[in-house]
């Protein structure tokens, strides 16, 4: 019961804060007298991200966008992780292939975008190649970390217990990396996410991204609000949903 | 009594990169153990009695010497023949109790439906029936360490070789575990060799004791502990278990200044 209340108190303010910052953004768009070009108010936004919502076309940027971050995040977690797992296989191999990832992690890799652009189109080909390569490294170095970490007490454990080389694989070693590369993945995904949306906003002639890039680009500033909003919607339901489907036991 | 395992000159040697002599764990040990038998094994902490249990489970080949466990030599991992319960928590995090009590026997090939009633079995045989959905993590580890001890019951073995399951615990709960391994192994009439530091335990759970020296491993001494089991608490009050633990401390020769001497 306590502990219901606690929590109730902690909603309450929460929504104080929201409430806040609401507030504060009707006064500086209305008494504040900030131009609706560069803030829009309120109640405009919610009107455009009403009509966004009922118009096809947005169903058919999220179409895309949605496709072809699928896409990113497949390509970069399966082969993420063969590499991962070939790479952690043997302790020279890890000496060999961890460093190497790492630095790949730290690369920016936006820096490739116009290449990929120049070499793949400015359709969705550029887009999945951008948000795979920036998922890729973190799943390859999460899956050899997972593997390099497998308690070696459980696999002898298994081992005494008559376990053949294939059951110490499956039954021991998969499981017992999981955690970490499930976490790789969950990065890995966060990336692919908004590397692909960006790569839409810098060059691109359709998806979400690109809208949001439009609008603002030709001062349609309660219609980009609204594009603002619906994207982080967006985001925000598929980290829902890649949070459920990777989350360990329980 | 017909022999659950005789191990014949066994000695072991460990060899170190970039050194010349290798480490001789154990020289030439000739031990076995009846039927139904419990034989503890103390030792001053490096004296080689991990390698020896080890060894005698088949996880290290010997240099040279021989086991033989219920009549046929054993070249490896055997856990039809013998099982461990290994001092570390080993149990899997992400296998619920009944799970990890199974998973020999999942090994084994054995379905779902009869490992886990088999399973099930062991547990309310240590009393824990009541936690078999829980994680390992969700229970102390003296608990842990008689799920491993359940989960080594499940593969009916010949021998059951534990390397100081319970040296992580205090005093306490240790003999009380202690007393509840002495009631299953005597009800199951199973077979043990159990490696410990606490000469409490050492005396408390043998049929015999078995000292081992310094490296390299020899037997020193053994003791036979003649009282009926299973065994109660009242036991470690009486003289007979007071002179013999007196005697292996004795026997122990630890450094003056060091009163417990093998508890390292
Ligand atoms: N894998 C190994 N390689 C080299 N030396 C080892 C290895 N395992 C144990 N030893 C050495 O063998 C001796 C016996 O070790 P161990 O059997 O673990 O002793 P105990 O269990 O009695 O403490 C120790 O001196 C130890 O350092
Ligand atoms: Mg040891």
């Amino acid at each position: 019961m306590r502990r219901r209340i606690y929590q109730l108190k902690i909603w309450m303010a929460q929504t104080a804060v929201v409430l806040a910052i609401v507030g504060l953004w009707l006064y500086v768009t209305g008494p504040g007298g900030v131009s609706p070009l560069l803030i829009a108010p309120p109640g405009d936004t919610l009107q455009e991200l009403w009509q966004l919502i009922w118009s096809p076309g947005t169903w058919s940027d999220v179409a895309t966008t949605g496709s072809e971050i699928v896409a990113a995040v497949l390509i970069a977690v399966s082969s993420g992780f063969v590499i991962g797992f070939l790479g952690s296989r043997t302790a020279f191999r890890l000496e060999v292939w961890e460093p190497l990832v790492a630095l790949g992690y730290t690369i920016p890799f936006v820096v490739f975008y116009p290449l990929l652009l120049l070499w793949l189109g400015i359709d969705e080909a550029s887009k999945i190649a951008f948000g795979a390569l920036n998922g890729f490294f973190a799943m390859a170095l999460n899956t050899m970390k997972g593997f390099k970490s497998v308690d070696q007490k459980l696999v002898r454990t298994a081992y005494a217990f008559g376990a053949t080389p294939r059951q110490i694989e499956w039954a021991i070693k998969l499981p017992a990396a999981m955690p970490i590369v499930l976490s790789g993945v969950r990065i890995a995904t966060a990336l692919a996410l908004i590397t692909v949306i960006f790569a839409e906003m810098v060059g691109s002639r359709k998806g979400l991204g690109f809208q949001l890039a439009k609008t603002t680009g030709t001062l349609q500033t309660s219609l980009s609000y609204a594009y603002i909003i619906f994207i982080l919607m967006f985001v925000g339901i598929l980290h829902v949903i890649i949070e459920r489907a990777s989350s360990t036991r329980r | 009594m017909s022999q659950a395992v005789i191990v014949d000159k066994l000695s072991v040697h460990y060899t170190i990169e970039q050194q010349p002599e290798p480490i001789v764990a154990l020289d030439e040990i000739d031990l076995s153990v009846k039927k139904g038998e419990l034989v503890t094994i103390i030792g001053p902490s490096g004296c080689g009695k991990s390698t020896l249990l080890h060894t005698i489970g088949g996880l290290i080949s010997p240099t040279s010497g021989s086991i033989h466990i219920d009549g046929t030599p054993l070249l490896g991992p055997d856990p039809k023949r013998a099982t461990f319960v290994f001092q570390e928590y080993t149990l899997l995090p992400w296998k619920n109790l009944v799970e990890n009590v199974a998973l020999g026997l999942k090994f084994a090939g054995i379905d779902r439906a009869s490992r886990t009633a088999r399973a099930m079995e062991q547990l309310k045989l240590m009393r824990l029936e009541q936690y078999a959905h829980m994680h390992p993590d969700q229970v102390s580890g003296g608990m842990q360490q008689r799920v491993a001890v359940a989960r080594a019951l499940a593969m009916e073995p010949q021998l059951i070789l534990m390397d100081e399951p319970f040296g992580a615990l205090d005093e306490q709960t240790r003999m009380m575990i202690g007393a509840e391994i002495s009631r299953i192994f005597t009800l199951e009439n199973r077979s043990a060799l159990f490696v410990t530091h606490s000469l409490d335990e050492a005396v408390f759970l043998a049929d015999r004791v078995i000292l081992l020296t310094t490296r390299p491993g020899r037997i020193k001494e053994e003791i036979i502990v003649d009282e009926p089991r299973p065994r109660t608490r009242k036991f470690l009050e009486t003289r007979r278990f007071v002179d013999i633990r007196s005697h292996l401390f004795a026997s122990l020769d630890v450094p003056a200044g060091d009163r417990e001497g093998a508890d390292t």
